[in-house]
């Protein structure tokens, strides 16, 4: 399971693409948002991509994709799924 | 360490698996016996109150949405038919069984049953069972695990530390501590109680497929292992604190990639409503 720590309203995690690419997860609203669970990888130079989980789901492992996306109902959804604890 | 066994010492020794209420036995009879009629299998729900209330209880809940109050034993076989009505004695007579196991157990059990419901919809096994049945598969997945906290409760007990402190899942705690894992136990109860072959094939391979000898299983059991671990991952495992894995190879088996995630959840998470109220059936 992934080590998901609490950066003031987001949970952030560290992952790896499916192609080996290693990148953060950034979760910061609910699925709704395109933009409430992103994945941010280290760009060439300084300059860092960040995608919305959403259009690489191809890129993510479905062990992975499920995770990210639970979480993210957690934090942000209305389901009604435990909120999750930090350590 | 504990004593160790195999599943044949473990039945001979220590665990009496408990039979299906005599009624649903009958009724298992009696779907599959070609000259009985539905007013036989109503017949049968009616003299068994407990069974014949939760029944009721179950064609009435939001999760089964006939539309309409069914007040009858006899409506209710008629609305509904033989699998349904087959499944319903089923799971009534499974929430009978968790009577004896734990809160966490049986929240994780619900859950995974309709896990499985949304699972099933985009999985290669669509078509294989139909989506009441999945609910059964994913109820009983772990009802092994019932019967080592009656049996063996100090061994389960030391099997779930070790899996905390080894980081292991539990299955393989299970395996080092007892010798056997709850999976492969699950399994021989439902070969007990005459459910179907594919059903007690799915709960011995949920966590590791090769326990399923038919290659043509496989799917049900990777299907099922999916709404085990969809479960860990909503912060609902079998108990506090579990190592939640899943094989790489459950997601080919079961013919999910990760273009189907997100609407599988989508079902999943459209379905955590009705939890509390299958709970509350329960007791």
């Amino acid at each position: 399971m992934l080590e998901w720590t609490k950066q003031g309203v987001a949970a952030v995690a560290s992952v790896e693409l499916t192609n080996g690419q290693r990148g953060r997860c950034v979760l910061l609203g609910p699925r709704e948002n395109p933009k409430g669970a992103v994945i941010v990888l280290a760009g060439t130079g300084s300059a860092a991509e960040t995608k919305p989980v959403q259009s690489c789901v191809d890129d993510l492992g479905p062990a992975l994709l499920v995770e990210i996306l639970c979480m993210q109902e957690r934090m942000f959804g209305a389901s009604g799924l435990p909120a999750p604890e930090f350590a | 360490m504990s004593a160790q066994f195999n599943i044949d010492s473990l039945l001979e020794e220590v665990v009496t698996l408990p039979s299906l209420p005599s009624s649903v036995s009958r009724i298992t009879e009696l779907l599959n016996d070609p000259s009985s009629n539905l007013s036989d299998v109503a017949y049968v729900i009616q003299t068994d109150p407990a069974l014949a209330l939760k029944t009721l209880r179950l064609v009435n809940s939001a999760y089964y949405g006939v539309g309409q109050r069914v007040n009858t034993v006899e409506h209710a076989v008629t609305m509904l038919g033989i699998k349904v009505i087959r499944n319903l004695a089923y799971t009534a007579a499974v929430f009978e069984t968790f009577e004896r196991g734990s809160g966490e157990l049986l929240h994780h059990s619900v859950m995974a049953g309709i896990a499985m419901r949304a699972v099933l919809e985009h999985s290669a096994c669509r078509g294989m069972i139909d989506p009441d049945e999945a609910f059964v598969y994913g109820l009983l997945h772990d009802v092994g695990k019932i019967l080592f906290y009656e049996f063996l409760p100090k061994e389960s007990e030391s099997a779930t530390l070790m899996s905390h402190t080894r980081k292991l899942p539990t299955y393989l705690a299970e395996r080092e501590v007892i010798g056997v894992d709850h999976a492969e136990l699950g399994c021989r109860l439902i070969q007990k109680w005459g459910l179907s072959d594919q059903l007690a094939w799915a709960v011995a391979g949920h966590h590791q497929l090769d326990a399923v000898e038919d290659v043509n299983l496989r799917p049900l059991a990777a299907a099922l292992g999916i709404a085990d671990y969809i479960c860990g991952a909503s912060g609902v495992p079998a108990t506090p604190r579990a190592i939640v894995q899943i094989d790489s190879r459950h997601w080919t088996a079961a013919g999910i990639s990760s273009k189907q995630i997100p609407a599988v959840l989508d079902r999943f998470f459209a379905s955590i409503g009705f939890v509390d109220e299958l709970m509350r059936l329960a007791v």
